[in-house]
């Protein structure tokens, strides 16, 4: 049977290429920080490269550039492969990859400069954010468009994450950063006090699930059966696991102001709820563990099933970890200290990175037209250092974040305070040498998964590549849409 | 302190009752022994993704 | 439970999206509306006012510098931090707040009623350069803001948008902007702002006894 599409893994290649690149911008940027957090002088006095405005560019760079274009380009993958078609829309999906570009390099140097809502991740000024809401909606239209002409009846379960990945992404976008501008370089959020604060959680609880979380779910669900070579270990189960984590979710994001002058029964609801969180949460970790059985062995010799194993490891860890900070009794020690930090971390080098990774290496090798990565030992490596850094990042702001959560509520018999906050700051500063060792060890992983698929892509780069054809069934009577003509 | 209307509160709950009744809904729905072949071929989809190394144009 | 209608969600991207629209939006209508409706009834106490101008130039220098990245403003109704910081937070205190700037990490302390616990030549010096004050701090110097002169026609414009967004600024309290940050900087406006921070809003002992809770 002839042939007559082929897949569009050109924009996928390219998304590959910058979520590399902006992996280790983001990256340098967060080491750099933690320096200056050990090293103040580190600042040299020039605004654009003080702490307070670095912190918001790590954040932007590894979630929403590094992040966001692993995600935007797996996701093109697998809406390919789950639909047995094409992507649709050429060209918008071009648009998609040079117009996020764009918006991350806007957003990488206006904040630095001082244009910044300082809202938490959400700090590019309004001229950024429409951009942003542009881009978004064009990326929902290439993917449910690619899900409308997929010739596989059933929408299978990653699309769905990704769905839901898209469509949260934008409407949190939007209600939170409704904001009138006052020139170019200024806005004003419409919301004030308690109000902004219930958005921005919302807003900032649900960025996390929906796109550090949905999406890589989203990720997780092909690549881990891929890799592993094992069907999912439930397809029903991930159904339930599904509708549950996404309507949950959503009224979780109190448990970010517990004690604040938010009304108390919000607090109460946000903390049920994110206890409730964990059990979707876990859902998904044993589902996407469970599928390696039948191929643990692979553990020993794929670093691509490593990645993807420890990923689940860090996920379950750190849902756990996170529905337990949302009792307001454990919040009240940890809640401001650097444990938070260690939360976000465990969550986003262990989980997120890690499935990134991973779902990266079991890509690039098929998108660029290559048996394997060049490099087996550079993937091992990049594993061993990943790995270590991680612990290291975890433990020392665990470390730190219990030394502060005591310090701070240490009395004296009398009712007098024991420390200043002075002594805290004192006591943790070598914590944060050793944070900044981890830092620096995840930075050179990322530097070898560079050079590993720069030499991977040797084919890419020399224009050799052929396009993968789209095995085409059999025509099916009343099949849409139908086998497309020749054009490819 | 912000004054609270008590309907906010039967607003939650009774949209707490329906994300429940949907979730268990969702749950028998889900392991109807009717999906079983449906959801077999499904869990198999991502591993389809047949590998086609020979396709650089300069090979033979 | 029409088991049907289900399985078409799963066969129809559009069905699906709605379908994942409307769960998504559940949590966000129980939480967030409510405080929307309500938030209209919650007035500034009489002793909060919208910031001057000069104060206004302030808080926006702390919102671009990302002070808020390591200071909260925000104390928590505990028994170890009202010692620490002093009286805790209400809402009715950051009515005026575009953003809020309550923070989520301190790696230095809380600064909701920071003013006028040091003197304003001590807040100089503390952010011209900080370990000429506290040896120990790991807080970045700010000396740049001390050559950066307010621009009237720019606070006159941003009180403008804030009075569209509700907040109560007179059309006298817009004309004189220029006359009051006539030759200031925005080390002057930081140094106000931080001054004027908690100082005059701690709520008085009736107010505080209704603790921080919303419950009807």
């Amino acid at each position: 049977m002839p042939n007559t599409e082929y897949y569009n893994d050109k924009v996928v290649r390219q998304f590959l290429l910058a979520a590399a690149v902006w992996g280790i911008i983001g990256m340098s940027v967060g080491v750099y920080a933690a320096a200056e957090l050990m090293w103040p002088a580190l600042n040299f006095e020039i605004p654009w490269l003080t702490f307070s405005r670095l912190r918001p560019d790590h954040t932007f760079g590894v979630i929403f550039a590094f992040g966001g274009s692993a995600l935007m380009g797996t996701c093109y993958y697998v809406v390919q492969r789950t639909g047995h078609a094409r992507l649709a829309f050429k060209k918008l999906a071009a648009f998609t990859f040079w117009g996020w570009q764009l918006v991350c390099v806007l957003a990488m140097t206006t904040m630095p400069l001082g244009l910044t809502q300082s809202k938490e991740y959400a700090e590019p000024e309004w001229f950024v954010d429409i951009l942003i809401a542009v881009v978004w909606v064009s990326f929902g239209v290439v993917f449910f468009g690619s899900l409308a002409r997929r010739r596989i009846k059933h929408i299978y379960v990653a699309n769905w994450y990704y769905g839901a990945f898209i469509i949260a992404v934008g409407l949190l976008h939007i209600v939170n950063n409704l904001a009138l501008p006052v020139s170019w370089t200024k806005s004003y959020p419409i919301y004030s006090g308690v109000v902004d604060a219930m958005v921005q959680w919302w807003y900032g609880h649900n960025a996390v699930a929906f796109f550090l979380t949905a999406g890589f779910l989203g990720m997780m669900y092909y690549f881990v059966p891929r890799q592993a070579q094992q069907p999912l270990w439930s397809y029903r189960f991930s159904i339930v696991n599904f509708w549950a984590l996404i309507s949950v979710y959503m009224w979780a994001g109190a448990h970010h102001l517990m004690y604040t002058a938010l009304p108390d029964w919000v607090q109460s609801v946000g903390m049920a709820f994110s206890l409730v969180l964990l059990m979707p949460s876990w859902g998904s970790a044993a589902n996407g563990l469970l599928t390696f059985n039948g191929s643990w062995y692979k553990l020993k010799t794929d670093p691509a099933a490593k990645f993807m194993v420890m990923s689940l490891v860090f996920y379950a860890a750190s849902t756990f970890e996170g529905s337990m900070m949302a009792i307001k009794t454990v919040n009240q020690f940890t809640h401001y200290t650097d444990w938070t930090i260690a939360h976000v971390h465990s969550g986003s080098l262990g989980w997120v990175a890690m499935i990134t990774i991973g779902s990266l290496y079991a890509m690039a090798p098929r998108a660029l037209g290559r048996p394997e990565m060049y490099s087996h030992k550079g993937m091992e490596v990049h594993f061993w250092l990943h790995m270590l850094g991680t612990l290291f990042y975890v433990g020392a702001m665990w470390t730190a974040g219990g030394v502060e959560g005591h310090m701070w509520r240490a009395t004296q018999p009398d009712g007098a305070l024991t420390y200043g906050f002075l002594d805290s700051l004192i006591a943790i500063k070598p914590m944060y040498v050793i944070r900044w060792l981890g830092g620096m060890l995840i930075l050179s992983g990322m530097w070898v998964m560079a050079w590993n698929l720069w030499h991977t892509a040797a084919d890419a780069r020399a224009r050799l590549i052929k396009p993968i054809p789209v095995p085409v069934p059999e025509p099916v009577p009343h099949q849409v849409p139908a086998p497309l003509p020749a054009a490819g | 302190m912000i004054p609270m209307n008590p309907i906010w509160g039967h607003l939650a709950g009774v949209l707490i009752l329906l994300m429940m009744f949907s979730f268990i809904g969702i749950w028998i729905w889900a392991w109807r022994k009717y999906h079983k072949p449906t959801f077999n071929r499904m869990a198999r989809l991502p591993m389809e993704d047949e590998p086609a190394f020979d396709n650089r144009e300069d090979r033979p | 439970m029409s088991y049907k209608q289900f399985e078409a969600i799963e066969k129809h991207a559009g069905l699906l999206a709605i379908g994942i629209a409307i769960m998504v939006s559940l949590g966000g209508l129980a939480e967030i509306t409510p405080l929307f409706v309500e938030a209209h009834s919650l007035k500034a106490p009489p002793n909060v006012h919208p910031y001057d101008p000069l104060r206004l130039a302030g808080k926006d220098v702390y919102v671009r510098e990302g002070c808020y990245l390591c200071h909260s403003q925000m104390i928590r109704a505990l028994r170890f931090e009202t010692e620490r910081y002093g009286h805790f937070s209400t809402a009715a205190e950051s009515v005026y707040d575009r953003p809020f700037q309550w923070g989520s990490k301190r790696t230095g302390p809380d600064l909701a009623r920071v003013g006028g616990k040091y003197s304003d030549d001590w807040q100089r010096k503390h952010l011209l350069d900080p370990r000429q004050v506290v040896p120990q701090s790991n807080m970045p110097a700010y000396p740049w803001l001390v050559g950066k002169k307010l621009d009237a026609a720019d606070i006159q414009a941003r009180m403008r948008t804030l009075r569209k967004l509700g907040d109560p600024y007179s059309d006298a309290d817009i004309a004189g902007a220029p006359a009051a940050v006539e030759g200031k900087t925005e080390m002057d406006a930081l140094i106000a702002y931080l001054q004027g921070l908690g100082i005059k809003n701690e709520p008085d002992a009736a107010t505080a006894s209704a603790g921080t809770g919303g419950t009807p």
